[in-house]
C-alpha cells in the first residue's frame, strides 16, 4: 500500500502526532494492513485502542471512510504534504492531519488571527469590524474560530470586504458549533478556508477548544485581541501565541469595563502591543494600506458622521443634537448604512463602520 | 293550545330566527324544553314559572312543551326566557288575560332574560340580533330596557323597551302603551381623546413615535424592541389616541362583537373608541382566537378595528402566537368545532413589544447585558419567521435619560399627529375606494405592484440595500408598503428614494441581530 493511502487510513482514528510517528517508525516502510495488525510493537503503541482499530484494518473500511469524506467534500492534508502549513510546527504537538474545505493555499499569505469575547459590547463590535475590515483590505488573511461575537464579526467583515478568511473548528465538520453559524461556515468554506484537526464525526467538546486555539495562534503572523474579558478562551490563545513567539496586539478599552479587562491586562503586563490604529499592524506585517475611495456625502450626512465620531448614538439622540425631522434622519441613516459608512448596532444605535 | 312567538338566537356574530312554540295539553304537570337547548335554557323552566307566578298570573298546572325551532341548531343563553313566558301565557286556554292573543304577539320579536320576580334583565348580543333581524324583515322588537341604548343605533325599526314581564303582557294586551326608542345618530366626538394618554406626555422617543405614526397611518403592525422601563407600554397605550375615528359602520361591527362577548357598556350602547386589547401573556390560544364551549369571540376579534397589544411577546406560548398568523393575513378568524363553525372578524393592528434578550439590556446605552449569545438567540427565535413576516415595522426603543425625562420640552400632542394620520388615511380611502381594502398594509400582491411603483432611483437604492444590508426576501413587500404609507403621510403621489430609505430603517430584525 502507498504510504499516502496508509496515512489516510490512520487519520480515521484520532491518533496523536507522536503515536503516528512511532507507528511509521515501527513499520519501516512496509505499509500493509497485515504488517500493521500483526505487529506486537504497534499493539504496544496503541494500547487499549488496538483491538478496535484492528477490526477496521481492511480495504472495505478504508474505501468507505474515504468515500464518505469525498461525499462531504472534505479533503485531508498530512504533515508530510508539501502544502501543509509549516507554521504549525511551532506547536509541540502539531496536528498530524488537517481536514479542510476550501482553498488551502491562502495559508501562504500573511495572516492575522483576530480573537476576543463571545459577547462584545458595542465598542467591541465597532473596533473589531474596523480592524478586520482594514486588515482584510490590506491583504491579510483573517483567521478566527467561527465562535459567537468577535470571531464571527471578524469573519463576516472580511467576507464583506472580499478578503480571505480562515475558520478553525473545534470539532469535526459534522458538528459545526455554534449551529447558528452554519451559513457563515458554508460561505467561508466557499470563499476562504475551514480547517479542523478532527475527523468529521468528532463533537466540539469543551476540551477541544483550547486545542483548537493553539492552531489559531500558530497559523498567524500576528494575534489581535480586540475585546476580551479577564478569564476566557482568548487568554489561552494569547498564551499559545506567547509560547510560539507570535506578536500580540491588543486594543485598549475602558478600564472600568469588565469586557476589556483581558485586553487591558495584556497591555499592562506588556505581553502585547497597545494598538490604536490598524495601520500599526499593517506596517509591522509589511503590508500596504489601501487608500479609501472618498465617498460623496451630503451636508446632513457628513453632520451625522461627525456626530458618530466619538461614540455610537441612537436616533433619539441624533434628533436632539441635529434638530433634523425624524423622517429625514431615518432615511439619511439608511443611505449612510447602505454606503457602508455607518453601521446599525443592537439597541438602535449607529456607529461608524 | 299552541302558541308561536318569534325570538332570536346567536351564531357567531350573526342572529338567526328562533320560533318558540309552546304547547299546553292535559296530563301530569310537566315542563319540557326541546330543540337542542343548553343548560342555561333548560334552567329557564324555573325562572319562567316563578316569574309568571310573581307577576300575578296563573301558571298552568298542565303538561307544557316548548320547542325551539329550528330544532337541530344548538341554542344557548337566556335570551328566550321572556318569549317562553309570553308563549305559555298565550297558549294557556284558561288564561284570564284579556287581549293577549296570538294575533297580538304576531310581528313582534321578543328577547330578554327573566328574573324570579318577573323583572326583565339585559342580554348579550342585541345589536347583531337586530341587524340580522332587520335584514330578515322583522321590524318590531320587545327587549330589555337595559339594552335600549344599544338598540337605539339601528334605523328603521321599532324597539319597545320593557322592564318586567307584567309590563310586557300589558303592552301586548293593549292595556298600556310603550314609546318606541328614538333612533340616535352616531357622532364621534373627539372629547374622549383628551384622556391622560397623549403623546405629549411621552418625553423623547422620537424614533418610536414616528414609527407609530406611520403604523397608524397605514395600519401596519409594529414590534417595539427595548430594555425594560424604556416606555414601550406607555407608547403603545398612547397609540389609539392617534388612530383615525371610527366610522359608524366600523363602530357597529365592533359593537356587534363586543355585544356578543358581553363586554358592552349598556349605558353607552355602542363602542365609540377603537378597542385596545391587552391580553396577558398567559392567555390561552382559545382565549385569543375565540371559540370554546360557548363560542365566544376571542381577544383578537375584540380588537377588531382597533389595537391588539402583546406586551413581552416572547413570553406568549408559541402555540398562541402561531394562531395569529392566519388572522393577521386574512383579517378574520374561522373557528371550526365539531358542533359549529363560526367566523369572527379580526382586523386589528398588532402592536407588540419585547426585550432584546432575557435580561433585557442587550444593546442598552448604560447597562450591561449578562446573557450569552446563545441565550439571546434562543430568546429572539421565539418569534418565528412567519410572525415576523407579518410585522411591517420593527423599532428599537432605548431608555430615556433622567435629564431628558425632566427636561421641559414641547412634545407634539396626539391631536396634531392624528391630523396627519387622518390625511394619509383619506388618500388611502380614495386609492382603495373600489375594493374592500382600506389601508396600505392590507394591499394584495397585485395592488402592491400597482400602487407601489418605484422609480429607477428607488429601485437602485432598494437593490443596494438588499445586497449590502443582507435583508431577507420577505422584507421586500413590507418595505414597499411602508414606503407607500410614508409617501402618503407627506402627500407625495410617487414613492421617493427617501421614503424607501426610511422604510428600510424599520427592518432591523431582518438583519443579523447578533
Amino acid at each position: 500500500m502507498d504510504k499516502d493511502i496508509f496515512l489516510k487510513f490512520l487519520s480515521a482514528f484520532e491518533l496523536s502526532y507522536s503515536k503516528i510517528s512511532k507507528i511509521l517508525d515501527v513499520l519501516k516502510g512496509n505499509f500493509s494492513f497485515d504488517s500493521f495488525s500483526l505487529s506486537d510493537e504497534v499493539e504496544k503503541i496503541l494500547g487499549d485502542d488496538f483491538s478496535s482499530i484492528i477490526k477496521k484494518a481492511n480495504p472495505d473500511f478504508l474505501q468507505r471512510y474515504l468515500n464518505r469524506l469525498d461525499e462531504k467534500g472534505i479533503k485531508i492534508l498530512t504533515c508530510e504534504d508539501s502544502n501543509y502549513p509549516k507554521k504549525l510546527f511551532r506547536c509541540d504537538d502539531p496536528p498530524y492531519y488537517l481536514f479542510y474545505k476550501g482553498d488551502i493555499n491562502i495559508l501562504n499569505n500573511v495572516s492575522v488571527s483576530i480573537v476576543g469575547t463571545r459577547s462584545p459590547s458595542n465598542y467591541g463590535v465597532v473596533i473589531t469590524e474596523r480592524f478586520a475590515g482594514e486588515l482584510a483590505q490590506a491583504g491579510a488573511v483573517i483567521i478566527s474560530g467561527l465562535a459567537y461575537g468577535v470571531d464571527s464579526i471578524a469573519h463576516r467583515k472580511t467576507l464583506l470586504e472580499k478578503g480571505k478568511t480562515v475558520a478553525i473548528l473545534a470539532g469535526g465538520f459534522d458538528h459545526i458549533y455554534p449551529t447558528e453559524h452554519f451559513s457563515l461556515f458554508n460561505e467561508i468554506s466557499q470563499k476562504g478556508l475551514v480547517l479542523s484537526e478532527h475527523r468529521p464525526d468528532i463533537k466540539a467538546l469543551k476540551f477541544n477548544f483550547p486545542q483548537r486555539n493553539r492552531i489559531v495562534a500558530a497559523l498567524s503572523d500576528a494575534l489581535l485581541v480586540t475585546e476580551a474579558g479577564a478569564k476566557s478562551g482568548t487568554s489561552i490563545t494569547k498564551d499559545f501565541a506567547l509560547d510560539y513567539g507570535i506578536p500580540i496586539y491588543a486594543i485598549p478599552g475602558n478600564i472600568t469595563s469588565p469586557k476589556s479587562d483581558g485586553t487591558n491586562r495584556i497591555i499592562a503586563s506588556m505581553q502585547g502591543t497597545c494598538t490604536l490604529e490598524p495601520i500599526n499592524i499593517i506596517n509591522d506585517l509589511g503590508l500596504k494600506k489601501k487608500k479609501n475611495i472618498a465617498k460623496q456625502l451630503s451636508i446632513n450626512e457628513s453632520l451625522i458622521v461627525q456626530q458618530l465620531q466619538d461614540e455610537p448614538k441612537n436616533v433619539d439622540m441624533l434628533v436632539e443634537i441635529l434638530n433634523l425631522p425624524i423622517a429625514n434622519l431615518n432615511s439619511l441613516l439608511t443611505s449612510l448604512e447602505i454606503k457602508g459608512i455607518i453601521k446599525r448596532m443592537p439597541g438602535g444605535f449607529f456607529a461608524l463602520g | 293550545m299552541l302558541s308561536k312567538i318569534i325570538s332570536y338566537g346567536l351564531q357567531g356574530i350573526d342572529g338567526f330566527v328562533v320560533e318558540v312554540e309552546t304547547d299546553i295539553s292535559g296530563g301530569l304537570p310537566h315542563f319540557e324544553i326541546v330543540g337542542l337547548a343548553d343548560t342555561a335554557i333548560k334552567e329557564a323552566k324555573e325562572r319562567v314559572r316563578s316569574a309568571i307566578k310573581n307577576s300575578g298570573f296563573e301558571y298552568p298546572v298542565k303538561r307544557i312543551t316548548v320547542n325551539l325551532a329550528p330544532a337541530d341548531v344548538k341554542k344557548e343563553g337566556t335570551v328566550y326566557d321572556l318569549a317562553m313566558a309570553i308563549g305559555i301565557l298565550v297558549a294557556d286556554p284558561k288564561s284570564e288575560i284579556k287581549g293577549l292573543s296570538p294575533d297580538r304577539t304576531k310581528g313582534f320579536v321578543i328577547l330578554g332574560e327573566l328574573s324570579l320576580n318577573g323583572e326583565v334583565k339585559p342580554i348579550k348580543g342585541i345589536l347583531p340580533i337586530l341587524i340580522s333581524a332587520r335584514k330578515e324583515g322583522y321590524l318590531n322588537f320587545i327587549l330589555p330596557q337595559a339594552n335600549q341604548n344599544e338598540a337605539s343605533f339601528i334605523e328603521g325599526i321599532n324597539v319597545y323597551p320593557v322592564k318586567s314581564l307584567l309590563e310586557t303582557v300589558n303592552f301586548l294586551a293593549g292595556e298600556s302603551i310603550i314609546e318606541p326608542v328614538i333612533t340616535k345618530i352616531f357622532k364621534n366626538d373627539c372629547v374622549k381623546n383628551s384622556s391622560a394618554l397623549d403623546f405629549k406626555f411621552v418625553k423623547g422617543q422620537a424614533g418610536a413615535k414616528r414609527a407609530l405614526e406611520i403604523a397608524a397611518a397605514g395600519g401596519h403592525n409594529v414590534l417595539m424592541i427595548g430594555p425594560p422601563g424604556s416606555g414601550k407600554s406607555m407608547l403603545a397605550k398612547c397609540f389609539p389616541s392617534i388612530l383615525p375615528d371610527m366610522t359608524f359602520e366600523e363602530a357597529l361591527e365592533v359593537t356587534k362583537i363586543h355585544s356578543v362577548a358581553g363586554e358592552l357598556d349598556f349605558k353607552v350602547g355602542i363602542v365609540e373608541e377603537r378597542p385596545f386589547r391587552t391580553p396577558h401573556h398567559s392567555a390561552s390560544a382559545v382565549s385569543l382566537t375565540g371559540g370554546g364551549v360557548h363560542s365566544k369571540p376571542g381577544e383578537i376579534s375584540l380588537a377588531h378595528n382597533g389595537v391588539l397589544y402583546l406586551d413581552e411577546m416572547p413570553e406568549y406560548s408559541r402555540h398562541s402566537l402561531e394562531m395569529l398568523r392566519q388572522p393577521l393575513e386574512d383579517g378574520c378568524i374561522t373557528v371550526a368545532r365539531s358542533a359549529l363553525t363560526v367566523t369572527y372578524p379580526a382586523n386589528f393592528t398588532l402592536i407588540a413589544s419585547m426585550n432584546p434578550c432575557p435580561c433585557g439590556n442587550y444593546g442598552a446605552k448604560d447597562r450591561e447585558c449578562k446573557c450569552s449569545p446563545s441565550q439571546i438567540h434562543k430568546y429572539l427565535s421565539k418569534i418565528s419567521g412567519p410572525i415576523l413576516d407579518r410585522i411591517d415595522i420593527h423599532v428599537e426603543v432605548d431608555n430615556v435619560s433622567f435629564t431628558d425625562l425632566r427636561a421641559v420640552t414641547n412634545e407634539e400632542d396626539s391631536a396634531t399627529i392624528k391630523q396627519r394620520v387622518d390625511n394619509a388615511r383619506k388618500i388611502q380611502l380614495e386609492r382603495f375606494k373600489n375594493s374592500n381594502n382600506y389601508s396600505n398594509s392590507k394591499m394584495s400582491v397585485p395592488d402592491t405592484k400597482k400602487y407601489c411603483h418605484l422609480s429607477k432611483d428607488c429601485e437602485e437604492l432598494l437593490k443596494t440595500a438588499f445586497d449590502n444590508l443582507k435583508l431577507s426576501a420577505r422584507a421586500h413587500d413590507r418595505i414597499l408598503k411602508v414606503a407607500r404609507t410614508i409617501a402618503d403621510l407627506e402627500g407625495e403621489e410617487n414613492i421617493l428614494p427617501q421614503h424607501v430609505a426610511e422604510a428600510i430603517a424599520y427592518r432591523s430584525l431582518d438583519r443579523k441581530y447578533i
